[in-house]
C-alpha cells in the first residue's frame, strides 16, 4: 500500500497529546455527598457491570487513537499497488426510454447513482472520463483523477426525447490501444435499435420489467375538404389487454374521445377520422404508466397544395379517374383552365409541362418516331429518380414502344435492353415533359397499379413539389425545411419556445418533443416530433443482459478511512455522553 | 446572625405565639399540682415557723389577726435538651437547625425552663449547661452561634448512648438532624427514651439529600468519612437514589410513631418560624 500524500501520515503524532489529554480528561470530578451509604446500596446490587466500566475508560482511548489513526490514513490518501485497474470510459444511456419511473426514481437517475458509485470506488490512481450517450455521443468529462469533476458531470446529464443509437459509440471503442488501456462501461436500459454492443463495452443494465403503454407510430392525412384520418399503432408491456382512452385534440380542443383495448405487445395500427383544419394535433392516451413521454403525440397537418392537371388524351377516361383519385387528399386537381401540367396520350400538347404517353410525330422532346420495338427487359439508368419512386421496372409492360431519337440533353432515365429510351426527361427546366414510350392500352397498363403511381410520381417531380412534410418526425431525426437551400438560414423555434438557426435544407436531429416552428424567406412551417419509437416504448428487452465484469462500487479507501473515524467518534460520543451526562 | 436584634424579635413573635398557643411554654401538659412558689394563687395555710414571711397575707391578719400564708401553684422545674447535630454531612443545614434550636431554646428559657444544648458528631460535646430565665437567653444565642461543624463522623447511637449515661433526670430532648447516618437511628432513640425522657426529632434535610443532583462518571466522596467510590450516575440511579432516600424517611416516620416519639420532618427551603409555628400548633413536643 502506498499514499498518496504521506506527509498526512505526520498526524499519527498527536496519538501522544491526544492519549495524556485524554487519560487527564476521564477522570471523573469529585462530588461530596452527605449520604455515601445510600448510593453505595444502589451500586453494591450492580457489580456485574463494573469490569465493563473499569475498563471503559480504556477502551474511549482506543477509539479515540483508532479514529485518529483512519483519519491520518484518509488523509494521506492509501493506494493499493497491487490494484492495477485500467482506466474507465462511463457512458451513460439518457435517451427517452431511460425517463421511465423505475422505483423511486427514473432509470437516468438510477444510472447516475451506480456510475457515482463507480467513481467513489476509483482506487486514486485510476482515470475515467463520462460521456452521454442517445443519437449521438457527448463527452462530458474527459480522463481525469478528479472524483468531483467525475460525479458533477455525472450529475450534469440531462433526460432527453431521443432514441439510443449504439453505433453513436463506434468512434469511442474504434481505438484499439486505448481500449487496451481503458474500459468502457455503458450504463443503459438496453432498449434501443439494433442493440448491439461491441465487444469492447461492457453493459451495466438499470431498470427490469415495467409496465407502460406508448404510442410507436402515428401519421395523419388529409381524406376531404375538412376530414383527416389519423393513423396510430400502440405498443404495450403489459401482460394483460388494457383499456385506456385515446384523445385527439386539435389547437387545445378536444376532438374526438376513443376507448381502446390495448393488447399484449405491439397492437395493429388503428386508423380513427378526425374533422378539423390544419394546425396542430395532440394525440394523447390517458394513462398513468412508466414512461409518459411516449403516451402524447403531437401531429402537424399543411393546407393542401394540389397540382392543377388537365388530361389531353384520346383515353382520357383512366386519366382522369387517376388524377381524380388523388383529388381528396389535396394532391392532384383536375384544372381545365391554366393548368400546371398536361397529360397527354397519343398526342402532343404544347405547353411548357407535360407528362406523354406514347409518343407520336416529332416534337421538342424528342425528333423523330419509328418503328414499333419489343421490349423483354427495361433496365433503370438513374437510380432514385423521383418518378420511379415506388415503381417496380422490370415488371412493368412497355408494349407499343417505338424507336425514338431523342435531343441533345434528354436524360434516359430507363431504357430497353437494345438501348431503346423508355421513359426519358427532356428539356429546359421551365419546358420540360417526361415521356413514357408505351401504348398504355396495349400494355393494359391502366389496369396496374404502378399507373396511377407513375402519374403521380412523374407529375409531382414535374411540378417541383417536394415531398409534403410528414405529420410527425421521430425525436432524434431531421425534419426538412421547405423552400430552403443548402444556403439558406432558417429561424427554427423550439418546443420550449427558445430559438436558434438552422442552415440548410435539413434541421436536427430534433431534440424534443413538441412543436417546431420553421421560418425562412419562402414562408413559415409547423413540425412536430414525438418519441414514436417500439424500441424505447417497449422499456424491457430480456435478450440485453449485463455483460460487465466485476467492478468496484461504492466508496474509495479514504472514503472508507473517513466513515470508519466518524463511526468511532460516534461510538465514543456515545460513550463520553454516558460519563458526563450519565 | 443569632443574636442579631431582628433575629431575636422574630424569636420574641414565636415566644408570644407560644404563649397564646400553649399558655407560655413548649410542653402544654408539664404544669403540675404541687403547690409552692409561683404566680399562680392556689390556696392559704396557717403561718408555720420557717415559712417565708414575704408570703404572710397582711390582709388577712388585719382582719381576723391570725398569720396566713398564701399558697401557689408550683411549675415543676423542666429541662429541654438540644442535641443538635454538627458532623460535616450537616454543614449546609446547620444554619437552618441552629435557628430552630434558637427558636425553641428561646421559647423555653422565656418560659423559664432549663436549657441544655449538646453537639453531635462522632462524640457528644456539652455546648451549654443546663440553664433557666430569660437572663440566660443571650449567652445560649451565642454558644450555638459560636458552635461549628466539627468531628468526622455521624455516631448518634454513640452519642444517646452517652447522654443516657449522664442525664437520668426526666426532661424533654430535642434532636435536631437529618438523620441520615450509616449506623442508623433505632439504638440512638432507644437510648434516648431510655431515662422515660420526652423526645422529640427534627429531621432537616435540603436539596442534596433528597435530590441526587448528578450525572455521568462521578467520584462520590463522603463529606465525613472521605470514602470515595467511582460511579456512573444516569436516570436510573438518580430515581433509585430518590426511592432510598424516601425508605430511609419512611422508616424514621415509623420507628418514631412506634416508639413515641415526636418527628417533624421539613426542608431547609422552609422558613424555621413556619416549622416552629407548626410544632407549636400541632400541640407541642408531644409525640
Amino acid at each position: 500500500m502506498t499514499f498518496a500524500a504521506p506527509l498526512f501520515l505526520w498526524t499519527l503524532l498527536m496519538a501522544i497529546p491526544l492519549a495524556a489529554i485524554y487519560l487527564l480528561k476521564v477522570r471523573p470530578t469529585r462530588k461530596p455527598v452527605t449520604a455515601l451509604f445510600l448510593y453505595q446500596r444502589l451500586f453494591s446490587e450492580r457489580r456485574s457491570t463494573r469490569l465493563f466500566k473499569r475498563l471503559r475508560d480504556l477502551w474511549s482511548l482506543l477509539l479515540m487513537l483508532l479514529a485518529l489513526v483512519a483519519l491520518s490514513f484518509a488523509l494521506a490518501r492509501p493506494q493499493f499497488t497491487k490494484d492495477d485497474r485500467k482506466d474507465l470510459l462511463i457512458l451513460i444511456d439518457h435517451s427517452a426510454s431511460m425517463n421511465a419511473r423505475d422505483g423511486r426514481g427514473s432509470r437516468l437517475d438510477a444510472a447516475q447513482a451506480l456510475a457515482t458509485d463507480i467513481i467513489r470506488a476509483m482506487n486514486g490512481r485510476q482515470r475515467a472520463a463520462v460521456a452521454a450517450v442517445a443519437d449521438t455521443t457527448v463527452v462530458l468529462a474527459h480522463l481525469t483523477g478528479n472524483p468531483r469533476e467525475l460525479t458533477d458531470a455525472v450529475a450534469a446529464i440531462e433526460p432527453t426525447h431521443r432514441p439510443l443509437h449504439i453505433e453513436s459509440i463506434a468512434s469511442l471503442t474504434r481505438d484499439a490501444d486505448a481500449t487496451a488501456r481503458r474500459r468502457v462501461l455503458l450504463i443503459s436500459d438496453g432498449c434501443g435499435r439494433q442493440f448491439e454492443l461491441p465487444q469492447t463495452v461492457e453493459l451495466l443494465t438499470v431498470g427490469g420489467p415495467t409496465e407502460n403503454v406508448g404510442i410507436v407510430a402515428a401519421d395523419m392525412q388529409r381524406m376531404g375538404s375538412n376530414e383527416w384520418r389519423v393513423f396510430v399503432q400502440v405498443l404495450s408491456t403489459h401482460a394483460q389487454p388494457i383499456d385506456v382512452e385515446l384523445s385527439l385534440e386539435h389547437d387545445a380542443i378536444l376532438t374526438k374521445l376513443v376507448p381502446m383495448q390495448v393488447q399484449p405487445g405491439l397492437n395493429r395500427p388503428q386508423i380513427h377520422t378526425v374533422n378539423g383544419g390544419p394546425g396542430r394535433w395532440l394525440a394523447r392516451l390517458r394513462v398513468d404508466d412508466a414512461l409518459a413521454a411516449d403516451n402524447e403525440v403531437c401531429l402537424v397537418t399543411h393546407p393542401p397544395k394540389p397540382v392543377r392537371v388537365r388530361v389531353d388524351a384520346t383515353n382520357h377516361t383512366f386519366f382522369e379517374h387517376c388524377v381524380a383519385a388523388f383529388s381528396p387528399s389535396g394532391l392532384l386537381h383536375l384544372a381545365e383552365d391554366n393548368p400546371e401540367i398536361v397529360i397527354a396520350s397519343g398526342t402532343l400538347p404544347d405547353v411548357p409541362l407535360a407528362l406523354i404517353f406514347q409518343p407520336i410525330r416529332s416534337g421538342s422532346w424528342w425528333s423523330s418516331v419509328g418503328e414499333g420495338m419489343p421490349v423483354a427487359a427495361p433496365r433503370i439508368l438513374v437510380d432514385d429518380h423521383p418518378v420511379l419512386r415506388f415503381l417496380d421496372v422490370p415488371s412493368m409492360p412497355f408494349a407499343g414502344a417505338r424507336e425514338v431519337t431523342l435531343p441533345e440533353h434528354a436524360v434516359v432515365i430507363v431504357e430497353s435492353e437494345r438501348g431503346l429510351p423508355l421513359i426519358w426527361q427532356a428539356g429546359e427546366p421551365d419546358h420540360r415533359a417526361i415521356v413514357v414510350n408505351m401504348d398504355p392500352t396495349a400494355s393494359e397498363f391502366f389496369f396496374s397499379v404502378r399507373f396511377p403511381i407513375l402519374v403521380h410520381a412523374a407529375v409531382t417531380h414535374l411540378s417541383g413539389r417536394r415531398e409534403p412534410l410528414a405529420a410527425v418526425y421521430a425525436t432524434g431525426a431531421s425534419a426538412p425545411i421547405p423552400g430552403a437551400h443548402d444556403s439558406t438560414v432558417t429561424a427554427v423555434t423550439l418546443p420550449a419556445t427558445t430559438s436558434t438557426t438552422a442552415q440548410g435544407t435539413h434541421f436536427g436531429p430534433l431534440p424534443e418533443t413538441g412543436f417546431y416552428e420553421f421560418s425562412n424567406d419562402a414562408g413559415t412551417w409547423l413540425v412536430s416530433a414525438a418519441v414514436v419509437n417500439p424500441a424505447e416504448s417497449m422499456l424491457c428487452h430480456e435478450d440485453v443482459v449485463a455483460t460487465a465484469q466485476p467492478i468496484a462500487r461504492g466508496l474509495t479507501p479514504h472514503a472508507w478511512f473517513i466513515v470508519l473515524a466518524i463511526g468511532v467518534i460516534l461510538f465514543e460520543c456515545l460513550l463520553y455522553h454516558r460519563r458526563i451526562v450519565g | 446572625m443569632l443574636t442579631d436584634p431582628n433575629f431575636i424579635r422574630r424569636l420574641e413573635s414565636l415566644y408570644l405565639l407560644a404563649r397564646k398557643v400553649l399558655g407560655g411554654s413548649l410542653q402544654a401538659s408539664r404544669r403540675t399540682v404541687h403547690k409552692g412558689s409561683g404566680i399562680t394563687f392556689a390556696d392559704y395555710a396557717e403561718y408555720s415557723f420557717g415559712d417565708d414571711h414575704r408570703s404572710i397575707d397582711w390582709r388577712v391578719y388585719a382582719r381576723l389577726e391570725q398569720l396566713m400564708i398564701k399558697m401557689f401553684e408550683m411549675e415543676e422545674d423542666m429541662t429541654v435538651y438540644l442535641l443538635i447535630d454538627a458532623s460535616p454531612s450537616m454543614r449546609s443545614k446547620h444554619d437552618y437547625v441552629r435557628q430552630l434550636a434558637a427558636a425553641l431554646g428561646y421559647i423555653a428559657l422565656s418560659s423559664l425552663d432549663q436549657v441544655a444544648v449538646y453537639s453531635l458528631s462522632n462524640q457528644l460535646r456539652l455546648v451549654m449547661e443546663p440553664s433557666a430565665g430569660r437572663g440566660r437567653i443571650l449567652e445560649f444565642l451565642r454558644s450555638l452561634e459560636a458552635m461549628e461543624i466539627e468531628g468526622v463522623a455521624s455516631r448518634f447511637n454513640d452519642c444517646a448512648r452517652m447522654f443516657r449515661a449522664r442525664h437520668r433526670k426526666h426532661g424533654m430532648i430535642v434532636v435536631l438532624s437529618d438523620f441520615l447516618f450509616p449506623d442508623g437511628y433505632d439504638d440512638g432513640l432507644r437510648y434516648l427514651l431510655y431515662h422515660k425522657h420526652d423526645v422529640f426529632c427534627i429531621q432537616a434535610q435540603d436539596d442534596r439529600d433528597q435530590r441526587c443532583l448528578l450525572k455521568g462518571d462521578v467520584e462520590l466522596a463522603c463529606v465525613e468519612s472521605g470514602q470515595r467510590q467511582r460511579v456512573t450516575i444516569t436516570a436510573r440511579e438518580v430515581a433509585a437514589y430518590e426511592h432510598t432516600l424516601r425508605e430511609w424517611n419512611e422508616s424514621l416516620r415509623r420507628t418514631c410513631a412506634q416508639r413515641g416519639v415526636g418527628l417533624a420532618a421539613t426542608h431547609t427551603d422552609v422558613p424555621f418560624e413556619q416549622v416552629i409555628q407548626y410544632i407549636l400548633r400541632r400541640g407541642g413536643l408531644v409525640a
